[in-house]
């Protein structure tokens, strides 16, 4: 008996049974996740938010003051803050084109925004509807000491768990550089996206009990942003002792390190988002 | 738990096994950072799968539905109160401009750098020890 | 926008007759809530009720990194979290077998007791020596004040998961109303409504006030066509200090939305109703 191939939509191997594929062979252009179609995995299929899931976790498990204290005093404070009269959308700062008149320009990577090397979103004024709010948070630890000693990635992702209560992603150094020591793929510390409960816990954690302890922290700098409303700051590995989820144990993590927490904002520019976490207890400074 | 069972030991040539005997298959500083992996990891950390009688899971959509029209109703009404705010710093400005622009002028003036107070924080769960704060001497000139 | 437009139109309308109306600033001063709002019973239930779901979708909780075995940190911990029963061949489970990981019976929750940092010192109460004492036991303070039991609506301290506004009644008149200050008409310089608010506050409560003015900009203009006047109002929060009335004052309260609706002039009341905050 001859060898048939039964492509199917969930596998495709040998059958030792006689017969055809009822499917066509299709060199898919779009990427399909087989395991979406296959019949044993159907329990991944369901949402996340649906108790019967096997991912289900509950997330609205307490009172949550500082999304209440936003909601209640600073949205509507925010908001009459930020109003301008008579304001206008200012259009977004895109890239540009060389033009169309020749190959080379049309095929040429893309001139840089007028005036500035990042691009920029449209600034819309703040009416009711689109008050800036913290959207998330993201820890992120780049361990550059786990290049030479790779067991260093654990204890810094350990970290960065133990600070956010959520189990960090593996990050992976991006490019070979000889003289930095990076490999391409080597394991280089974790980050964690925060949402909801998580993050107002990390959030008032870092406001309310640890930056007022650092005694180098002066503030936030007023140069910090990425233009589309996301700010980012750092802490160093001798700050980290001031997390109270670490300074009892401090014989338990040895080889801290630092942190690079940005706050993920809905603001249009950095200026907004600014004043969205000065009115979060941020403090901010020129220096 | 996170020692392996021994090994075979060989004492002039003769390998031995000792039933039972557990040796420290490594040395502390790795045996460290294995715990500190065990800590990381799943592996005979989780829980059961929730495996809801039907009955069950009719009750817990029935509590999730109630809560989100709770939370739905209590968004619109936030939302409501916003939007007369915003018609109302609207309709201020709008007159204000009508009846004295010089004052208008000054309404409208904009700080470079808006920045609220340090001294606003979030309302907590109980009261401190002072719940208010008598002693201000006076008035500062210029607030951060 | 349009109906801005419209009510605008018709409010130059009014004036275009009459003398012209006199501008003031109405400050519009809140303290904010300092303890959380109490939730209602639905709440309570359904945080109740997903949280020990949460717990008991939680991951075991690794007490052999934290606990280091050997030590007496570790031996109050085993003291204190006994291993449940773990399974049995021999014996029969009527409500299922026990599946034990890390002394953890996986089909629930795990709770945890830990080690307590006090000492239990019964019926001796010593408050000078347990404010100091770095191993006494926490006791939260109390969510309601002695101004909430002494109904001392003057209080800063009184209902403390509300926001509290403040109204003034005037030396002579017998209206309760958020203070209210004429702009100078014949003033070399004009200065803004909130510069005017700030100073009227000052006279009226003393210098020893820390505030803040959340926006030059006006928040709310009120007609008043009984005395002909635009009172644009200024919002502010004060942040520590006391509110100490001058002569000009005869009594001053701080009250949340719900007892200003009963204290202010109906028709009043119901203008700026929307600016008050509802916690």
């Amino acid at each position: 008996m001859s060898k048939v191939f039964i492509r199917q939509f969930s596998k495709t191997g040998i059958s030792l049974k006689p017969g055809y594929s009822t499917v066509h062979p299709v060199h898919h252009l779009v990427k399909v996740e087989k395991s979406n179609l296959k019949p044993s995995l159907k329990e991944l299929l369901v949402p996340h938010d649906d108790i019967t899931s096997i991912k289900y976790r509950p997330y609205e498990i307490d009172q949550d003051r500082i999304a209440e204290h936003y909601t209640n005093t600073l949205k509507s404070d925010l908001m009459l803050n930020l109003y301008q009269y008579d304001a206008d959308t200012i259009p977004a700062n895109p890239k540009r084109s060389w033009g169309v008149d020749s190959p080379y320009k049309l095929y040429r990577p893309l001139k840089k925004p007028l005036g500035s090397i990042r691009t920029r979103g449209q600034i819309k004024p703040v009416t009711a509807k689109n008050i800036p709010e913290i959207t998330g948070v993201t820890v992120h630890s780049y361990n550059k000491k786990a290049l030479v000693e790779p067991w260093l990635d654990i204890t810094t992702r350990l970290q960065v768990a133990t600070l956010t209560n959520v189990k960090p992603k593996q990050l992976f150094a991006k490019r070979n550089l000889v003289e930095f020591k990076l490999r391409k793929g080597k394991p280089v510390g974790g980050k964690v996206e925060l949402t909801g409960r998580d993050m107002t816990q990390f959030l008032s954690t870092l406001i309310e009990l640890v930056l007022p302890r650092i005694r180098t922290f002066k503030g936030i700098k007023n140069s910090s942003g990425d233009k589309k409303g996301n700010i980012t700051f750092g802490l160093t590995n001798e700050d980290m002792q001031f997390f109270p989820e670490i300074e009892a144990f401090q014989d338990l993590y040895p080889n801290m390190n630092g942190l690079h927490i940005t706050i993920k904002t809905s603001a249009s520019n950095d200026e907004q988002a600014r004043t969205l976490l000065s009115a979060y207890g941020f403090p901010f400074t020129n220096a | 738990m996170f020692k392996s069972f021994a090994k075979p030991q060989s004492s002039s040539g003769v390998l031995t096994f000792i039933r039972g005997k557990r040796i420290s298959a490594t040395n502390p500083a790795t045996e460290r950072i294995v715990q500190q992996l065990s800590v990381l990891a799943a592996g005979r950390k989780q829980p059961k799968l929730l495996n809801l009688s039907n009955e069950d899971i009719v009750k817990h959509r029935t509590i999730m539905s109630a809560w989100k029209l709770f939370t739905r109703k209590k968004k619109r009404a936030e939302q409501e109160q916003l939007n007369q705010q915003y018609e109302s710093i609207c309709n201020a400005m709008n007159d204000l401009k009508e009846t004295s622009p010089a004052l208008f002028e000054l309404a409208s003036h904009k700080e470079k750098r808006l920045r609220f107070p340090l001294e606003m924080r979030f309302p907590t769960e109980y009261p401190p020890n002072r719940p208010w704060v008598y002693n201000f001497t006076g008035p500062v000139k210029k607030r951060k | 926008m349009r109906s801005v437009w419209v009510t605008r139109a018709s409010i130059a309308r009014a004036y275009s007759t009459q003398v012209q109306p006199v501008i003031s600033s109405t400050l519009l001063l809140s303290r904010n809530p300092i303890i959380t709002q109490e939730p209602s019973s639905f709440e309570k239930q359904f945080y109740k009720y997903q949280n020990e779901l949460w717990r008991r979708l939680m991951w075991t909780f690794p007490s052999w990194f934290f606990f280091k075995p050997g030590t007496v940190a570790e031996q109050k911990y085993r003291k204190l979290n006994k291993p449940a029963t773990p399974d049995n061949p021999n014996i029969e489970f009527p409500r299922g077998r026990p599946e034990l990981r890390h002394n953890r019976d996986r089909r629930f929750k795990q709770t945890i007791s830990v080690p307590k940092s006090y000492e239990d010192k019964k019926g001796e109460t010593n408050a000078a020596s347990e404010t100091d004492d770095l191993a006494r036991k926490i006791v939260p303070n109390s969510r309601i004040t002695e101004a909430d039991l002494k109904k001392d609506l003057a209080s800063l301290e009184r209902k403390l998961s509300r926001t509290l506004y403040l109204i003034i009644k005037e030396k002579g008149s017998n209206t309760w109303k958020f203070p209210n200050f004429n702009v100078p008409t014949n003033a070399e310089e004009v200065s803004g409504l909130h510069v005017v608010a700030e100073e009227g506050l000052y006279k009226i409560g003393g210098e020893k006030i820390n505030y803040f003015n959340v926006s030059n900009t006006p928040c709310h203009v009120f007609n008043n066509l009984q005395e002909n006047k635009k009172e644009y109002f200024i919002k502010s929060h004060i942040l520590s200090g006391i509110f100490e009335p001058q002569e000009s004052v005869a009594e001053f309260n701080w009250l949340s939305k719900e007892e200003l609706k009963d204290v202010l002039p109906a028709e009043y009341y119901q203008d700026v109703s929307h600016l008050l905050n509802n916690v």
